[in-house]
Formats: structure tokens, C-alpha cells, sequence
């Protein structure tokens, strides 16, 4: 046979051969085939022959099963799974098939228990997927697949059927004949979209479902599509759009959430906490979209799993790599460019995923500079890593890794040096100035999961996060031919070592117990100086400022998510730390965490949370806006840890699968927040730190709404908050209360995603929010030179602050809209974003100000209050990615 | 850190735009303010003033009919009308000693009334001044300093506040006319009643101008160490002589604080040009029922003299 014949006569044989397989793995659903009775009273055997003559199936039973002449069913209609369960209701029985044949059998006692656990992966790239719901839909167990993918159910003996449910994916279901403890994967295939179809039973059924209140989970796939600044997509702008989370100013990707500031954010990157998580003073975010996997946000009813902040947890997986094939995603914008790749490095043992994203805007800048003297240049990048490696089918290792890094620099003072060889020519050199100014984070992770038995997950990890802001200045001097070269160096930042074990233990399908514990070492530098001076090759190093600083601290946790009653899921746990302060002193919390949820029908439910939160370290500001310079500083023995505690109540329905309405209700007290007095701030050196700080308490309360539609053709959200944060400490405001600092009544988002075609869709943004809350002087009096004044005054008058926060700024209200054009290339796809920002041009306000000005036409000075945007006009962009 | 102010400058350079706004600001009842700094062996001068609107041009407003009633160590020294036309009255008829305790009642005549008390503090004498030349501040390479180590000691009974000022003086001939010069010079503050170890030499803090407190000295013997830039010892064209002055004020709580949360108004102002990206800082104040300062204050100098 010629070679091409056979290798087209294989692949039929091939495909002839899956469909087979497929279908009797089908024949098994025979219980699944819906029966029509013509009456609902009879005997057993009556029924029984009803639905053999429905169905063909044949029934094979023994006499040990009860029988009876007269019975009622409470309904003519449905799968023959469910008429079976209410002919045997007194006498739960097994059903084994055996293709058309149903053997039912009286189960003696109580049913043997099977555990059937494994992994939740993507189909095409065998990416964990990360909370998918994995159930019975007839005796409604069910669990989550963890962070891995990973998930135990213990199930009765027999047939079962055993389904898997996840946003964006179609519903996978196993039908299985569990003799003994068993693997199994669920291989879930992506959703066409365009494919609307409603699918009987799809939906979860909402006793499985989490108990959580204050989580959201947004598909990184409807991440992608928000409209962004300068093309780059931002995970942290787009959680910016969630009710009862807040940026600090337009552009900044800074998160106040539920009246909290923004260092009481958890910002967990694959487990790995991150201090600072903003490029270009916080225009954008460090996470590249192309290697997240999942996003995750918690703003309330916290998990005993996370612990350390206060007002949210943001939980971003990235992709561990497609184990299948090599895929990889290339772009261009406005201001980056970005390349991922990922692939199987040992076929079904390891893969990678690396990615990497930088600006190009120094290298544009350079050409324009080219005969300049002096030269600057801008740039960040971002630089990620994953790979895994399978040891067994309980083993399996992850390391991961995250670069990035922001440098603005200048170079000047443009000098010429000849430099003299002692065998050799005289040779010149040109040589410049230099001062560079940026910050970098540094974060490496190394995981080992093994699986203990059936019901245990553990999960070790090692971690290293290390955030550095510095200042480096190089410097030459050519006096009478000698050349002396200095250079100093500033830094600050904070170091982790870290060593933690999560433990997710699945004693039965009513109970999932997860506890774990954390040590980690803190080494904080808050301002370090290193100078070196070469003379003619002789250098003379100095280390001298800050001390760093090493703090331990250590986390247990321990939670279970179970049953208390058939419609009550209760998920209860307690967090507990210890942090060690200075030399002796520790600080130690013990917080209970409490969820509830009350399934009122079947996609109605009740919750309820009530939390306790403490924070041992906090950032002292350098500005009302998020600067590098920002420094994190432990608890000390004068400044005690940060308390919060907060209780929500709230109301989830869902409308359809992955079609949500929830509303929720929260309350939320601060205890020893730390502000800088009202005469100190970050650079009043001549201060101690913790002079500067006062503490005082806060309070935040309000509702918010989340329509959520994370599927279809028509996907997105709608959200509105009302809230009111407030604050009082006792040296600030009088000792009044006053509103907190991003305070904001009313917010609202609206974000729709449109899919047009295969080809073509839209996304579009829309935001209002009240003014932010803002201190305005009401008066201004005059200032004398004082008589031992080193310099003159900058001004003549002082002006007299009567309230803190006491005006608000005018509202803010945005429209961003943004296109896809995507086309399938023989080697992949292609895909042109373009979009405008601030599509109608409102000219939001930045900050306020006042100021003096001469009136053109009288000529008078006179004196306005001004308002300064930062972002005007429409701002286009435009970005081109490939996908092969 | 004006690098970090540039990033954002040239962000906001690219897109940003700025509008006149109206907002109803409230109304605020003017208030009176009231200034005087007292040292021993000097008269008073006074400054009495009322504050105005924050959107008026004019940065006070003049009392019309100002007057005024004085006390030394509880004494009462009389009640005097202060003149319309001037911005400060002398009142040469007050002479001050260390440790008077001094209080005023202002008052706009059928309008409010303002007082506040001090008292002069005692003098800190300096006891010993040595300089040495030497090297500073890679930064600059080669950058010569004189510098200058002042000994006192700091009363261990009490909280003090303290400045440090250095004054240049020169003395000349220009054409047969004498020629005089004064400046205070700005000197490195790098010692650490300055800088509590916690600035860098490039990430520095503000300038409060020698201002010190006695938290990290307090009741020592202490030997402080200031740089002075040696181009301040260079003579000019008609300079025959030259004057360093250093001064150690020992100053109120009131003068301090007053003083330091003006330079922090100020200092924000330059760090990122004038962008209000800092919480407005709250003037200090010790007049009831106003605003302003009332305070005494006392110094000891030593000098060094250079002749040409």
C-alpha cells in the first residue's frame, strides 16, 4: 500500500476507533435518558417495565431489593437516574450498567466509600485549572479543584456520575463504576463562544458551591479585553473596575478597597507576597497579562489561608506551561513590547512558560538624543518564568521566577579622557556623568506538591521576594591628567525569605479542611548609602545609614469548609501569628474567620462572613500618590500592629451559568491605621520615623452590587458601591472624624464585552465616582522672614487648614472604548487593538490648587482655584499581537 | 528624588491640562494674627495683622485699630495703641531678661482678641569651637569643607530646641567707601541632631535650616559637627576681612515648632514643583483664638575671623 493510502487508512481506523471508544463510554448513560411515565401511582415492577419499554434498557435485580405493590412518585418526568432513586428511596441501591443492562443491587449498610481524586487541566495546554467545581449532580457532592488544579471527592460505591464546571469551558462528566479509589482528569475543552446554547443541567447545582462572600474571581480572558491606557493590558486597572475597589487617582494602579489604604492589599503573586507591584509611578502594573493564569480577589470574609493585611487579598496564578505543545504570543504597543512562550520541555513530565515585556521609549529617545550632550532614558521591564516538572503521579515541582525593574537615568557632563598605556599609544575616551533612579522587584519561588494518599494535598514552597528602590550617581573629575572617579549608591527596600506548608485534607464530600503554616524572615532597609571613590585605581568603599532591620514572623492557620446542615454550608477557621518586633517585644493575633452561606433555592443563597485581620507592617507614604520611594517599615514597639475587623451579609442569584447577581452588604472597623502627623511627613528626616506616625481608627460601611456575566457573546459587569469610610485620631482634624482618604460615596462601573464574530469584538468601560475627599486652606495670613531664617521664605503668607478632607473634588466619570480584529494565519493568529481612553474627553480632576494670575484685559492679578488633570483628551492607542 | 518628579513631570507634560474650577469654599471669620520674637536685651516689635480669604490677592489685611496690653513675669506694663501704617511697631520701652515670662492681650478695637505668652530661654553657651579642613560629599569630588565642631552642653532638666545658623560677614574698601557684606551660609547638616541617621546623601531630606531638638543628646555634653563649603572663605574683589559666625539659638517649643512646620509647608513645594501631592501641613500656632507666634528666644556665637 502506498506510504500516503496507509497513513490515511491508520488515522480512519484511528478516528473510527475513538468514536467507538466513545461511544460506549456513552452507551454508559443510559441512566440519563429522560422517561415520560403515563402515571404516577404503581407498583415498582410496574415502573421498572415502564421504563424498559421507554428506554430498552433492561433491569436485572435480585429479591433481597424492596418491592412494593403501591407506591406514588412525586413526579412523572425526569432521568431514569432520579425515578430510580424514588422507586429504592427506603432502600438506596447501587446501579450497575452494563451497556443497556441495569443491574440494581440493595446496598447492605452503609455504602462503601470510593475516593476519586486528580486534576481539573485545560485540554489543549493541560493548564491547572485553578476553583473549578467538581460534583454529583444527584446526590449534589461536591468539591473546588485548589490552586493546582487538584481535587478529592469520596463518593458511595458503584455508578457514579461526576462532573466538572468551569467559566468559559464546556461542562466535562465522567460516568464511571467506582470499585476502587481512582485517579481521573478532567480535561476541559474551551467554550466556543458564538455557541449559545443552553444546556439543561449545565449549571452547578448551588449546593456545591462556595460559601465565600467578598470574592471575585474575573476570567483573565475578560481581563484582556478592557480598554487600556497605551495599549497595556493591566490586571490591577481592570480590578479597579469591581465594586468596593477603588484606584487612588485616574491612571494609578493603586487598590483602596472598602475604606482601606493601599498597603493593606496581600498582593500574591503564585503564592509569593510583592511590595510593590506599579511600574511608571504606578501608571501600570507589573503583572504581565500573558503569563497570569488566574485572578483571584478577596475583599472580605477572608480565608484562615491568607492573613498579614487588612483590607483585600489579590491572588494571581501564573500559567505553568502548556504541557501539550510550544505556543507563544508576541506584541507591540504604543509603549512595549511583550513575548511569551511556552511548551513542553519532557513530554507529559515538564514544561515552561516564560515571558518577557519592556518599553521601548528609551530606545526612541536615544536616536533623538543622538548629538546631545546630555542624555536621558526610561525604561521597564518585566521578566517571568515557570517551569514544573512531574516526578509522579504525587510529585510534582514548580519553580518560578519574576524580574522587574524601572530605571530613569541621565547622563551629562560629557568629558574627553586620554588615557595612557604604558607600552601602548595614548588613547581617548569619552566619558559622562551619570545618575539613575528606579526600582526593582526580585521574586523566586520553588513548590513541591505531593499528594499524601487520597485525600491529603500538600503544597512547600520557598520563596524570596525582594522589592529595592535606589539612587545610584557616578561621578568623574580630570584635574592636571588624573582622572578620580566617585560613585554612591541609595537604597531601601524590603528582603523575604520565606518557608510555608498549605495542606488541603478532603475527609469526605461534606468536608474540606485546609491548614498550613508559614515562617518568614523580614530584613527591612530603610535607607541605605554606599559611596566609592576611585583616585587613580585606588578605591575607597563606605557603607554608612540605616540599619537593617531582621523580623521574624511566623503563621498557622487551620479552616474547614462543611455541611453543618443539608442547605447550610459553613466554612470556619482561625489564623494565628506571632511577630517579633524589637529584641524581646512580640506581637501576636489569633483571628477567628467565619463564613456562612444559607442556599435559599437552588440559585439563591444567603451569606454571611465575619473576619479578623492584623497587620504587623505598614508604608510610610511619601506622598498623597504611590511613589518608589514608599517605605515599608515594621511594627516597632511603639507602633503597634494594625487590627481590622469587618462583617458582611449578602445575597447571590444566579441568573444563569456564569451569570451572576450579587449584593452584599459589609461593615468594617480599623484599629492603630497610622497617619503622619499633621506637622511631619516623609521627608522630615530630622525626625525618628515613628515620631512622624500617630495612630488613630477607621470605620467603612456600605452596600455594593455586582451584576457579572462572565460568558457569551455579551460578557462583563456592572457594579455600584455606596460607602462611607471614615477616620478619627486624636492629633489629626482636632481629634474629629473626618472622611477617610479616598473616601467615595457613590461608584459605578459598567464593563461590556461584545463578540461580533470569530473575528471581530469590542470592550468598552464606563466609570463615575464621587470627587475624592481633599483639604482645601479657607484662609491665608501673612508670614514674616523669620529673624533666624537660613533662606527667604518660598512665600509671604501661610495658609490656615480649618478641616481635613472637608471638600470633595468634582466627580469623576470616564468612557474608554477598545476593538479586537483578530484573524487566523496558517501559522496562528494575529490580532490589532486599537481603542481610545477617555473617549469623550472629560477633564477629570488629578488634584486642586490655587493660584495667582493676571486677568489679560484688566490687567489685575487675581486668585482661582484650579483644577489639574492628568489625562484631558481621548488618548488613542493601538497594539499588534501574534499568537503561533 | 526630583528625578522620580521629573517621570511624573513628563507624563504630565504629554497629556495633562489644568482649568479654572469653581467650588464654594466656607466662609471663615478673619482671624487676627499676631507675630513677635524676643530676645534678651531688646525692645518688642509687634505685628498684628488680620488673615484674609484664600482666594484674595493681598496676603493679609491691616488692623485699623489695633491695641494691646503687655505683661512681664505677670507685671502689667501698660496698654498701647498700634499704628495702622506699618507692618511691624518697635516698642522700645520693654527690656527683656533670661527666663521673663511674657504674655500679651491684642485686640482689634469693638472686634476680637487674641494673646499668647512665652518666656526667653536661657542662653546655651558654646563652650568649645575647633574647625579642620576636610574632604566632603563624594558627589562633589573634591569638594573642600571647613569644618567645625561646636561643643555645649544641653540642659538635662527640660525638653530644648535648638538652631544652628552661621553667618558670613566681609568687611572692605570699594573706591573709599567702606564695604560690607552679610549672608548666612548654607553648611552640610549632616550631623545626626540633623538627620536622626536616616537621610542619604542622595536621597535628602528637607533643609529645616539647623534646627535641632535635644532627643538624641539630651543633658550631654555634645560635640556637634558642621561643613561649611570652603568657597566661603574665598575673599571677593574689595573683601579685606571676613567673618564666620556661628550661632547657637536655644529656641521655644513654639518657635520650633512654628518654624519647622513652615519649612515643611515650604519644602514640599520643591520636591516635585510645586505639584501638591502632599497632605497640606498644618502651620503651628501658640495665639489663642488666633494665629501667628509669640515667642522669645536667646543665642550664644563664636567666630572665626580671616584677614586678608
Amino acid at each position: 500500500m502506498p506510504i500516503v493510502l496507509n497513513h490515511t487508512y491508520k488515522s480512519t481506523l484511528f478516528v473510527l476507533l475513538i468514536l467507538l471508544v466513545n461511544t460506549s463510554l456513552n452507551g454508559q448513560n443510559v441512566l440519563y435518558e429522560y422517561v415520560d411515565l403515563s402515571a404516577s401511582k404503581g407498583s415498582t415492577e410496574f415502573f421498572l417495565s415502564e421504563i424498559e419499554g421507554q428506554t430498552g434498557i433492561v433491569f436485572s435485580y435480585s429479591n433481597k431489593l424492596c418491592f412494593k405493590d403501591e407506591l406514588e412518585l412525586a413526579k412523572q418526568q425526569g432521568y431514569v437516574r432520579e425515578i430510580l432513586d424514588a422507586l429504592f428511596i427506603n432502600c438506596p441501591s447501587n446501579y450497575i450498567v452494563r451497556g443497556k443492562k441495569v443491574i440494581i443491587q440493595p446496598i447492605d449498610g452503609e455504602p462503601e466509600k470510593i475516593v476519586v481524586k486528580g486534576f481539573v487541566l485545560d485540554k489543549t495546554s493541560n493548564e491547572a485549572l485553578i476553583q473549578a467545581n467538581v460534583y454529583e449532580p444527584d446526590l449534589l457532592l461536591g468539591t473546588v479543584s485548589n490552586n493546582f488544579g487538584f481535587f478529592s471527592i469520596t463518593l458511595p460505591k458503584g455508578f457514579t456520575h461526576l462532573s466538572s464546571s468551569y467559566v468559559g469551558y464546556k461542562n466535562h462528566h465522567h460516568y464511571l463504576e467506582l470499585e476502587r479509589d481512582t485517579i481521573l482528569y478532567f480535561l476541559m475543552e474551551p467554550k466556543d463562544e458564538l455557541d449559545e446554547i443552553a444546556v439543561v443541567g449545565d449549571r452547578v447545582p448551588g449546593k456545591v458551591k462556595s460559601t465565600r462572600t467578598g470574592v471575585i474571581d474575573v476570567p483573565i480572558e475578560q481581563i484582556k479585553k478592557v480598554p487600556v491606557f497605551l495599549g497595556e493590558v493591566d490586571i490591577v486597572k481592570s480590578i479597579q473596575l469591581l465594586p468596593g475597589i477603588q484606584s487612588g487617582g485616574e491612571g494609578f494602579s493603586e487598590l483602596y478597597v472598602r475604606g482601606g489604604g493601599p498597603d493593606q492589599n496581600l498582593v500574591l503573586m503564585d503564592d509569593v507576597p510583592i511590595y510593590n507591584s506599579s511600574h511608571l509611578l504606578g501608571f501600570f502594573s507589573i503583572f504581565n497579562a500573558d503569563a497570569v493564569n488566574n485572578v483571584r480577589v478577596i475583599k472580605g470574609g477572608f480565608p484562615a489561608r491568607y492573613g498579614g493585611r487588612l483590607s483585600s487579598v489579590v491572588d494571581i496564578r501564573m500559567y505553568d506551561g502548556n504541557n501539550e505543545e510550544f505556543k507563544g504570543t508576541a506584541s507591540l504597543g504604543f509603549l512595549s513590547g511583550r513575548l511569551a512562550v511556552e511548551g513542553p520541555l519532557i513530554k507529559d513530565k515538564s514544561s515552561f512558560s516564560v515571558s518577557f515585556r519592556r518599553t521601548y521609549f528609551d530606545l526612541i529617545t536615544s536616536v533623538w538624543q543622538l548629538n546631545e550632550a546630555d542624555k536621558s532614558r526610561y525604561y521597564f521591564y518585566d521578566f517571568n518564568t515557570k517551569l514544573n516538572y512531574k516526578l509522579s503521579h504525587k510529585d510534582r515541582l514548580y519553580f518560578s521566577g519574576y524580574m522587574g525593574k524601572d530605571s530613569y537615568g541621565v547622563s551629562y557632563n560629557k568629558q574627553t579622557v586620554e588615557i595612557e598605556h604604558p607600552d601602548l599609544p595614548p588613547t581617548t575616551r569619552t566619558i559622562y556623568d551619570e545618575n539613575d533612579v528606579g526600582w526593582r522587584n526580585y521574586v523566586a519561588a520553588a513548590r513541591w506538591n505531593h499528594i499524601f494518599g487520597d485525600k491529603m494535598f500538600a503544597n512547600t514552597t520557598l520563596s524570596y521576594s525582594d522589592y529595592r528602590f535606589f539612587i545610584d550617581q557616578s561621578l568623574n573629575y580630570v584635574s592636571d591628567g588624573s582622572l578620580t572617579q566617585g560613585s554612591q549608591e541609595y537604597y531601601s527596600g524590603i528582603r523575604d525569605w520565606s518557608a510555608k506548608v498549605d495542606v488541603d485534607y478532603i475527609p469526605s464530600p461534606r468536608h474540606y479542611i485546609r491548614f498550613g503554616g508559614s515562617a518568614i524572615n523580614h530584613i527591612f532597609y530603610p535607607g541605605i548609602d554606599v559611596q566609592l571613590t576611585e583616585i587613580e585605581g585606588t578605591p575607597i568603599d563606605t557603607t554608612f545609614g540605616g540599619t537593617q532591620m531582621y523580623r521574624a514572623e511566623y503563621r498557622f492557620y487551620l479552616e474547614d469548609d462543611f455541611h453543618l446542615l443539608p442547605r447550610l454550608k459553613l466554612n470556619i477557621g482561625g489564623h494565628f501569628s506571632l511577630f517579633q518586633a524589637e529584641g524581646d517585644k512580640y506581637y501576636w493575633s489569633a483571628e477567628p474567620r467565619l463564613s456562612a452561606r444559607y442556599l435559599i433555592k437552588d440559585n439563591l443563597s444567603v451569606k454571611a462572613a465575619y473576619s479578623h485581620m492584623t497587620q504587623y507592617m505598614h508604608l510610610l507614604r511619601t506622598s498623597t500618590v504611590a511613589m518608589p520611594t514608599d517605605m515599608w517599615l515594621p511594627v516597632s514597639r511603639d507602633i503597634a500592629p494594625m487590627r481590622a475587623m469587618q462583617s458582611a451579609l449578602g445575597f447571590e442569584y444566579e441568573i444563569n451559568k456564569g451569570f451572576n447577581l450579587s449584593l452584599e452588604f459589609y461593615y468594617k472597623e480599623l484599629d492603630n491605621i497610622l497617619a503622619y502627623k499633621e506637622t511631619a511627613g516623609y521627608f522630615d528626616f530630622a525626625s525618628d520615623w515613628q515620631a512622624k506616625l500617630t495612630a488613630g481608627d477607621g470605620q467603612s460601611y456600605g452596600f455594593e452590587v455586582l451584576l457579572h456575566r462572565k460568558m457569551g457573546n455579551l460578557s462583563g459587569w456592572f457594579g455600584y458601591t455606596y460607602s462611607k469610610s471614615t477616620n478619627q485620631f486624636d492629633e489629626l482634624n482636632n481629634g474629629l472624624e473626618f472622611p477617610a482618604n479616598f473616601d467615595r460615596t457613590h461608584d459605578i462601573s459598567i464593563y461590556t464585552t461584545y463578540r461580533f464574530s470569530d473575528k471581530v469584538d469590542m470592550g468598552a468601560t464606563w466609570a463615575f465616582g464621587t470627587g475624592n475627599p481633599i483639604t482645601l486652606p479657607e484662609t491665608k495670613y501673612y508670614a514674616p522672614q523669620l529673624p533666624t531664617a537660613e533662606r527667604p521664605n518660598e512665600l509671604s503668607y501661610n495658609q490656615f487648614i480649618n478641616e481635613r478632607n472637608s471638600y470633595r473634588m468634582p466627580n469623576f466619570h470616564r468612557l474608554d472604548i477598545g476593538f479586537n480584529f483578530k484573524k487566523k494565519k496558517s501559522w496562528g493568529s494575529r490580532l490589532w487593538s486599537v481603542g481610545l481612553m477617555n473617549t469623550y474627553g472629560r477633564q477629570n480632576p488629578f488634584f486642586l490648587y490655587f493660584e495667582d494670575r493676571e486677568n489679560e484685559q484688566t490687567g489685575e492679578t487675581e486668585r482661582s482655584l484650579r483644577q489639574f488633570s492628568l489625562f484631558p483628551i481621548p488618548l488613542p492607542y493601538v497594539r499588534y499581537t501574534v499568537k503561533f | 528624588m526630583r528625578k522620580l518628579g521629573y517621570i511624573l513631570m513628563l507624563t504630565i507634560a504629554l497629556f495633562a491640562c489644568e482649568k479654572d474650577i469653581e467650588l464654594e469654599l466656607n466662609q471663615q471669620s478673619d482671624k487676627l494674627i499676631m507675630y513677635a520674637f524676643i530676645y534678651p536685651d531688646s525692645a518688642l516689635n509687634l505685628h498684628l495683622s488680620k488673615s484674609q480669604s484664600i482666594l484674595s490677592v493681598p496676603d493679609y489685611q491691616q488692623v485699623e485699630r489695633g491695641r494691646f496690653q503687655f505683661y512681664i513675669n505677670d507685671n502689667f506694663q501698660g496698654a498701647y495703641i498700634l499704628p495702622s501704617d506699618t507692618v511691624w511697631s518697635e516698642w522700645t520701652e520693654f527690656s527683656f531678661d533670661v527666663s521673663d515670662e511674657i504674655s500679651i492681650t491684642a485686640y482689634e478695637f469693638n472686634g476680637d482678641t487674641v494673646s499668647a505668652g512665652s518666656y526667653i530661654p536661657e542662653k546655651i553657651p558654646i563652650l568649645q569651637m575647633d574647625t579642620s579642613s576636610v574632604t566632603r560629599n563624594i558627589a562633589e569630588v573634591g569638594a573642600n569643607m571647613l569644618r567645625i565642631r561646636l561643643t555645649f552642653k544641653d540642659p538635662a532638666s527640660e525638653k530644648n530646641y535648638y538652631q544652628t545658623l552661621v553667618v558670613r560677614e566681609g568687611w572692605g574698601d570699594m573706591d573709599g567707601t567702606p564695604y560690607y557684606t552679610r549672608k548666612t551660609v548654607e553648611y552640610d547638616k549632616d550631623d545626626m541632631v540633623f538627620t536622626r541617621d536616616q537621610s542619604g546623601s542622595l536621597l535628602p531630606g528637607i533643609d529645616f535650616q539647623g534646627l535641632f531638638t535635644d532627643d538624641i543628646i539630651n543633658g550631654r555634653e555634645y560635640g556637634m559637627e558642621i561643613n561649611i563649603p570652603k568657597d566661603n572663605l574665598f575673599f571677593d574683589y574689595y573683601e579685606d576681612k571676613i567673618k564666620l559666625t556661628v550661632y547657637l539659638y536655644h529656641h521655644t517649643d513654639d518657635y520650633y515648632s512654628y518654624f519647622r512646620s513652615t519649612i515643611l509647608a515650604d519644602g514640599y513645594e520643591g520636591f516635585y514643583e510645586g505639584l501638591p501631592v502632599f497632605e497640606p501641613v498644618k502651620i503651628h500656632t501658640n495665639i489663642e483664638n488666633g494665629l501667628g507666634l509669640f515667642s522669645g528666644m536667646n543665642f550664644d556665637s563664636d567666630s572665626l575671623v580671616f584677614i586678608k
